[in-house]
């Protein structure tokens, strides 16, 4: 394939510069302050330069909570692609009645962000959650001895938090698949191949990029998860729970050393991950095809599929549902009671007659398009000139779109505090920290990974050799984009950016170091509500929350349709 | 496409609103409520002031200042642990300010070099579940806790996080330091205490849900919160003070160094701590106020009917040693404690 790679022309490499800027100042150079850190253990303003927090964290912690958390992130990789495989499979291949609804209901877990998350799950199956006390009461038995706990209980949320990843990924280049390619499925169908051998031999290969996509984020986003271990974990250690109770101790040596062996870890998998994808080679998407084809099924197995399919969305529903249900629970009344039994709409009247109450939905809002328009621009760009060209530096170009979601939120803010506290060639010479565009350059970093994931991987099936037709025939660079390229790509471009904003929308590890008054996100009033133990104000804050969330999957459908149908 | 655009810079537009007025930024744990109302009794009286709350824990607050030291955003620092001041004292975060009511203070509360103040006393209990038991069934001393009944039954907020877990476990530590000469004595205590604990709780609303929630039965915390969710939010909490004494935190207040509105924060500084204010917060907002200087009877009476015996405690020893213990608690005593 090394062989289709082009050389740089001025146009690329112009958006080269501006790519190498871009990940230079804003990843690269933060990543150097966090190492820098590592190396002090006597503060940053000493000049000492030492190993001794490498060597403390090694003797001490390191080997326990590495291996618990690299043990987590494997299971919750495994688990997501098993549901999210599924369901973009099923979804993608059968037909059934309210498709539209539940395909939206698959979604519903990106509209928890990890702190509604966490308390959803507590008040569904911590030990005294409704499931849990639900099932007790039935079955007789104490509610501790089946509360999700420990281990599983982390896996649990992990999957259902990042099973998005694969069904998003997976579901996109099924489409793509499909759209274009259908006529292959249909050839080996009719010369005779069985179902098996097809979806072995044809469908699998063609979605290796997206696997390999989705499975790295799901690493990542599992090595760099704070709030699940911290909830479930007890008293079992994991790396960001160490980085975490440095911190707290104000050791930032330490903290720093653990953030820095946790980030090599992450880039670790994704360097074994592009090994075993460079082995393979698979089929790429090359001529277009209006036809939508699918693999045929027999009736039971249809039915068995689209039954369990809509079984496991219904119970991926119940923490939202819990949520809804919490919001209209009065502070305070529910106690021992198996299900909450005193309702009231005081809750939101109260948030609604706060005359603040939208500031932190706008600002929020704002924040998430700023850092999604950033992001598609730098991540389209970036995987363009990764996957199409050839140039000095290009796989470390490619490590540092990867590396910034294997690091916990908290540690890219304070490299990013460090790094522009004072007026910087990267930030015009001014000083960011207390702006408004610290935040979404913040967010913007964290999530630039899963749209160039998604958009590589999107690239690398589509076949090089329908741009080179279209160079052949007269076309140039900038209209070979816009015609050819781009409309190929959009499905993963829109899932990306969709994912992006979402995770922008109710970010909260960062936001708590970077946020000023004129800029609170909506996370951060959730968390207000919470430190004041008002669980009613918060679950109804995370209902609108949940509400901005719909609205951005409903909008990105929408733009979605409306540009494949231009 | 153009969609797409139409919104994007609409938003864009929507963002741009400034105001003229003095923004003064304050950080503070002590919730949006006591702030919002702070804010507009302040604004009030300085019309041209426009106060900037960020309502987040002591730690972070702490975390920001310190991170932010190069070029300060905040003014006013309002409320932490004394002992995370007497911290910030010595990495040079505070500058000195002497309030007026600077002779109506304790000693002990108070930054002898004017860097931080006492505003708030909480004295620490043992708190249980009162529908599940009555006062005289609660554990009522330090060592009622230890007892194999209590085993599963005890629920705390994760110690390391919490400035109130960790001036109660240090102040244990520091007693063993004092009466026996090591800090054996008080790891040997907080083995037993884990191995009785059933759970640790990443924040607080967690520990008092499951604690409310019948997961378990007694925790340790300090007594206004207990009070405010007892009364306010009718939670079934009631307390018990530790009979051979208890810890008692102080919570103060500081203005930031280098700060960008040195002035207008002394201003702040003299308002939310005058006699007035003092009162406000301990009748509406369940704090007990540090200042000796506060006329009994405008207190309400679930403050002046408290009697407590407090344990002499060590400030300086913890400041000093208190990371090391929560360390070494942390890597050689959680979750070992039953082994």
């Amino acid at each position: 394939m090394s062989n289709n790679l082009k050389r740089l022309t001025f146009a690329t490499g112009a958006l080269l510069l501006a790519v190498a800027l871009f990940s230079v100042g804003y990843i690269l150079l933060p990543l150097f302050s966090l190492i820098k850190q590592s190396f002090l253990p006597d503060g940053i303003s000493s000049s000492l330069f030492s190993v001794r927090a490498y060597a403390e964290i090694l003797r001490s912690t390191f080997f326990e909570a590495a291996l618990n958390s690299i043990g987590i992130s494997l299971c919750s990789v495994i688990g997501s692609a098993i549901a999210g495989i599924f369901f973009a499979y099923v979804f993608h291949n059968f037909d059934f009645p309210l498709k539209a609804i539940f395909s939206k209901l698959v979604l519903v877990p990106l509209a928890l962000p990890p702190l509604v998350g966490v308390i959803s799950f507590m008040f569904l199956i911590g030990e005294s959650g409704m499931l849990t006390r639900g099932i007790a009461a039935l079955l007789g038995i104490a509610p501790s001895h089946f509360a999700l706990q420990g281990w599983w209980g982390i896996v649990a949320v992990h999957v259902y938090s990042f099973y998005v990843y694969f069904y998003l990924f997976t579901s996109s280049a099924l489409n793509q698949l499909s759209e274009s390619h259908g006529s292959v499925i249909d050839a080996s169908l009719s010369l005779g191949a069985s179902r098996a051998v097809t979806i072995r031999r044809i469908i699998l290969p063609m979605l290796t990029p997206s696997f390999v996509g989705a499975s790295l984020i799901t690493f990542m986003a599992s090595m760099a998860s704070f709030s699940a271990p911290f909830l479930f974990g007890g008293t079992t250690r994991f790396l960001t729970l160490e980085i975490y109770t440095a911190k707290l101790n104000g050791n930032d040596a330490n903290a720093a050393a653990f953030a820095v062996l946790l980030s090599m870890v992450s880039v670790g998998f994704l360097l074994l991950l592009r090994w075993y994808q460079s082995r393979k080679s698979y089929l790429r998407v090359t001529k277009g095809s209006s036809r939508r084809s699918t693999v045929p099924h027999s009736a039971a197995a249809r039915f068995i599929a689209v039954a369990v399919a809509l079984i496991v969305v219904g119970l991926f529903s119940l923490p939202v549902i819990a949520i809804i249900i919490l919001s209209f629970v009065k502070e305070g009344s529910w106690t021992y009671q198996i299900l909450p039994d005193t309702f009231t709409a005081q809750n939101f009247i109260k948030l609604f007659s706060d005359t603040h109450v939208f500031e932190p939905v706008t600002n929020s809002v704002e924040m998430a398009f700023v850092a999604t328009a950033i992001v598609v621009f730098i991540g389209v760009c970036t995987s363009f000139l990764v996957v199409r060209n050839k140039f000095i530096g290009k796989r470390l170009l490619e490590l540092l779109m990867n590396v910034p979601f294997g690091i916990p939120g908290t540690v890219i803010a304070v490299g990013l505090i460090l790094s522009f506290n004072h007026p910087s060639f990267f930030s015009a010479q001014s000083i960011l920290v207390g702006t408004f565009w610290i935040l979404p350059l913040a967010y913007a970093v964290r999530n630039l990974p899963i749209l160039f994931r998604s958009t590589a991987s999107g690239l690398e099936s589509v076949d090089p050799s329908l741009e080179e037709a279209a160079m052949t025939l007269g076309s140039t660079g900038w209209r070979i984009f816009k015609k050819i390229t781009l409309p190929l790509l959009f499905s993963s471009i829109v899932s990306g950016a969709l994912l992006v904003f979402i995770n922008s929308l109710g970010e909260f590890v960062s936001s708590i170091l970077l946020y000023s008054y004129n800029t609170r996100p909506i996370s951060i009033e959730i968390l207000s509500q919470l430190r004041l133990y008002n669980v009613g104000g918060a679950a109804a804050y995370c209902t609108l929350l949940m509400v901005l969330v719909m609205a951005a999957v409903g909008i990105s459908s929408k733009i979605s349709r409306a540009t494949l149908a231009e | 496409m153009k969609f797409t655009l139409c919104i994007f810079l609409s938003f864009i537009f929507l963002s741009c609103n400034s105001s003229n007025k003095t923004p003064l930024v304050v950080y503070s744990p002590h919730g949006k409520d006591m702030l919002e109302e702070f804010e507009k009794r302040f604004e009030k009286v300085h019309p041209d002031v426009d106060v900037q709350w960020l309502d987040m824990g002591s730690q972070d607050a702490y975390d920001r200042i310190r991170t932010e030291k190069e070029n300060p955003q905040a003014d006013m620092w309002w409320g932490a642990p004394s002992t995370m001041f007497i911290r910030a004292e010595k990495e040079s975060l505070l500058a000195a300010y002497t309030p007026a009511w600077a002779d109506h203070i304790a000693p002990e509360n108070r930054s002898a070099h004017n860097f931080w103040y006492g505003t708030f006393a909480t004295p620490e209990v043992i708190a249980f579940n009162s529908h599940l038991l009555t006062s005289e069934e609660a554990p009522k001393d330090w060592n009622d806790l230890l007892d194999p009944k209590w085993k599963g039954k005890i629920i705390l907020r994760y110690p390391l996080a919490s400035g109130t877990l960790r001036i109660i476990f240090s102040s244990i530590i520091a007693q063993s330091v004092k009466n026996y000469g090591t800090d054996e004595n008080g790891f040997q205590w907080l083995r037993r205490l884990d191995a009785n604990t059933k759970a640790y709780t990443p924040d607080p609303t967690q520990m008092y849900l499951r604690l409310a929630r019948e997961e378990a039965e007694v925790t340790l915390w300090d007594m206004p919160d207990i009070v405010f969710q007892a009364e306010v939010n009718h939670y079934p909490f009631g307390y018990n003070f530790p009979k051979s004494g208890t810890v008692s935190l102080t919570d103060g207040i500081a203005i930031v160094r280098g700060c960008k509105h040195e002035k207008l924060a002394e201003e702040f500084y003299e308002f939310v701590t005058s006699k007035e204010s003092m009162i406000l917060q301990a009748r509406k907002f369940y704090r007990i106020p540090a200042r000796n200087d506060i006329p009994r009877d405008s207190l309400p009476k679930w403050i002046t009917s408290t009697h407590f015996t407090s344990m002499p405690i060590d400030w300086n020893l913890i400041a000093q040693h208190e990371s090391e213990w929560m360390e070494k608690w942390d890597s050689e005593i959680k979750g070992k404690g039953s082994q």
